[in-house]
């Protein structure tokens, strides 16, 4: 192995539900600062690999580090400790708090008052349909809005990388185009992320690379100008949507 | 009808009321945050009233001064209970294994209290605690106006902190959505090892109220799990507010109940309410505090 590598590095991994497998021999990295879709169609393996790279799921072989660490093993709330977030598939925000209270479970980990005080300040600037809202409970929200609520809600946790499943599920085209913008901003201030999408052209263009997840086995790698380009891809992936 | 009469039956029932819903709020969160039917809610409240009773004659401690040490003593045997048996039993089985596993917890606390104590009725009353008041007719005596004044206080702290505090946020989060609560960086077994701890630490005080107003026996444990549990389904799970409304609506239908039908017949009109409650609001009152009402 070479010096300790920066970003997140998955190396191998094989998991199993039960007797089922469902993960094998995974194998990914995303660099720091940058952008790396995963997709694949339903029940590929998607949502598994982010639960094992946030520690929900334990693998049964292979190696996940990050930044030079080693995280496989770790249970969830020790792995975000280490920079990783996961936004999950289905949002699950705490749908009987309000959505400033969803915020500050958010920053769970942070104890300064202060810092919590400044995140809020700046995912309120972020979102202001958070700020207007507030005091709502987050269940009353929209889809979309809870969507951009859980999105928040791992930013107020200051990850170095944002794993987001499916950030697009369900809601309308103009409210995507928003996530995919935040998305981008986020990349320029310096955070990665791993992005699962169906959304398999909007995440392809955004990405600087990408992978094909089917069946628990990555079928294809390649930047994301390479893969749109691919006649395999655009049968599988582009072919229904516009 | 007599006004005074009824004045006093409903404060009565206030009274009582203020000491079912403290003695059952430890229990409602538990089955908010766990899932879990504590069996040994009961045992958890006698308990309270035992070590009062032994802090009283070992120390000569008040019964009042006892209640935080008391809450102190049952959160760590609560805390531990859930830490070994209690936690095993939901990822080894299913909640309904919990259901015996704190079975057979209360059995054995049960008898290690007869064999601490003894099986005879006790009680914790204080001197100070006997002295009467008259309010415009109606009579109070210090024990009942003691007990609900704490229990009004001691259910007040417990919504402030599950509301204000940063560890109460934690356990609602938990209570909804364990698997989220984990990603934003929350251990749930932590958070459920707490919540039991705090619950029977609540149980416990509310003995020391129970036992400054009525005689205890080892063998009134069902008594106390079932009441908290009629307080649940009238209330609604997972809330003080809601533990405070269910115990109030159980006090007064206790007090009015036989006081005008007939000392005999409470127990069939809480089972109407019961029934009534089941079919008009089934989540209770308020619902549950964690979960949208279906
Ligand atoms: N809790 C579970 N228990 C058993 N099997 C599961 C569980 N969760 C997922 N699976 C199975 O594992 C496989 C991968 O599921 P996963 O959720 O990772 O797919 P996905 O790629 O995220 O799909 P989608 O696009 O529908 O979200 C599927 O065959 C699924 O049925
Ligand atoms: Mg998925």
């Amino acid at each position: 192995m070479s010096a300790p590598t920066a970003g997140l590095v998955l190396e191998g991994i094989d998991f199993a539900y039960g007797g089922a497998r469902a993960l094998n021999g995974v194998s990914l990295s995303v660099p720091p600062a940058s952008i790396v879709a995963l997709l694949g169609s339903n029940g590929a393996g998607k949502s598994t690999t982010a639960k094992v790279i946030a520690g929900a799921l334990r693998p049964v072989r292979g190696t996940i580090v990050f930044d030079g660490q080693s995280i496989a093993g770790l249970p969830s709330h020790q792995v975000m400790r280490r920079g990783v977030v996961l936004v999950p598939e289905g949002r699950l925000v705490f749908a009987q708090m309000t959505i400033q209270d969803n915020l500050m479970m958010g920053a769970y980990k942070e104890n300064r008052r202060s810092r919590v005080a400044a995140l809020l300040e700046q995912n309120y600037t972020t979102f202001p349909r958070l700020k207007e809202r507030r005091h709502q409970l987050a269940g009353s929200l929209s889809g979309g809005e809870q969507q951009m609520l859980a999105i928040a809600r791992g930013l107020m946790a200051e990850p170095r990388l944002l794993v987001l499943d499916e950030p697009s599920l369900g809601i309308m085209p103009k409210l995507v185009q928003e996530i995919f913008v935040l998305i981008r901003r986020i990349v320029d201030n310096g955070m990665s992320i791993l992005l699962i999408e169906q959304n398999a052209r909007a995440s392809l263009e955004l990405a600087g690379y990408a992978y094909v997840l089917e069946k628990g086995q990555i079928i294809l790698q390649g930047e994301g100008r390479q893969l749109l380009a691919d006649e395999f891809v655009q049968n599988a992936y582009l072919g229904t949507d516009t | 009808m007599n006004g005074t009469l009824l004045f006093q039956t409903l404060v009565d029932g206030l009274i009582l009321g203020g000491i079912f819903s403290l003695s059952a709020v430890g229990f409602s969160l538990i089955f908010g945050v766990l899932g879990v039917v504590n069996l040994a809610h009961g045992v958890f409240i006698l308990a309270g009233a035992y070590i009062g009773l032994w802090l009283k004659g070992a120390l000569g401690l008040d019964p009042l001064a006892a209640i935080p040490v008391v809450f102190l003593v049952l959160a760590v045997i609560g805390g531990a209970l859930q830490r070994t048996l209690v936690s095993a039993a939901v990822q080894r089985g299913s909640l309904m294994t919990s259901l015996l596993i704190t079975f057979g917890a209360s059995l054995i606390l049960r008898d290690l209290l007869i064999l601490a104590f003894g099986p005879d009725i006790q009680s914790l009353s204080s001197t100070w605690l006997l002295r009467t008041y008259h309010v415009g007719g109606v009579v109070i005596d210090g024990a009942r106006a003691t007990g609900l004044l704490a229990s009004l206080v001691l259910l007040a702290m417990l919504a402030i902190a599950l509301h204000a505090m940063k560890v109460g946020r934690a356990i609602r989060a938990t209570a909804q959505q364990s698997f989220a609560a984990g990603l934003c960086g929350v251990d749930s077994n932590r958070i459920y090892t707490l919540t039991f701890g705090v619950s029977a630490g609540f149980a416990g005080a509310s003995g020391i109220i129970i036992g400054m107003i009525n005689p205890f026996s080892p063998f009134d444990d069902a008594y106390w799990t079932l009441n908290a549990f009629v307080t649940v389904v009238l209330g609604g799970v997972g809330s003080p507010v809601g533990a405070l409304l269910g115990g109030l609506m159980l006090g007064e239908i206790s007090t009015l109940s036989s006081q005008y039908i007939g000392p005999r017949f409470p127990n069939v009109f809480i089972f109407c309410a019961l029934l009534l409650m089941l079919i008009v609001r089934p989540n209770g009152l308020l619902g549950n505090a964690y979960k949208a009402s279906v």
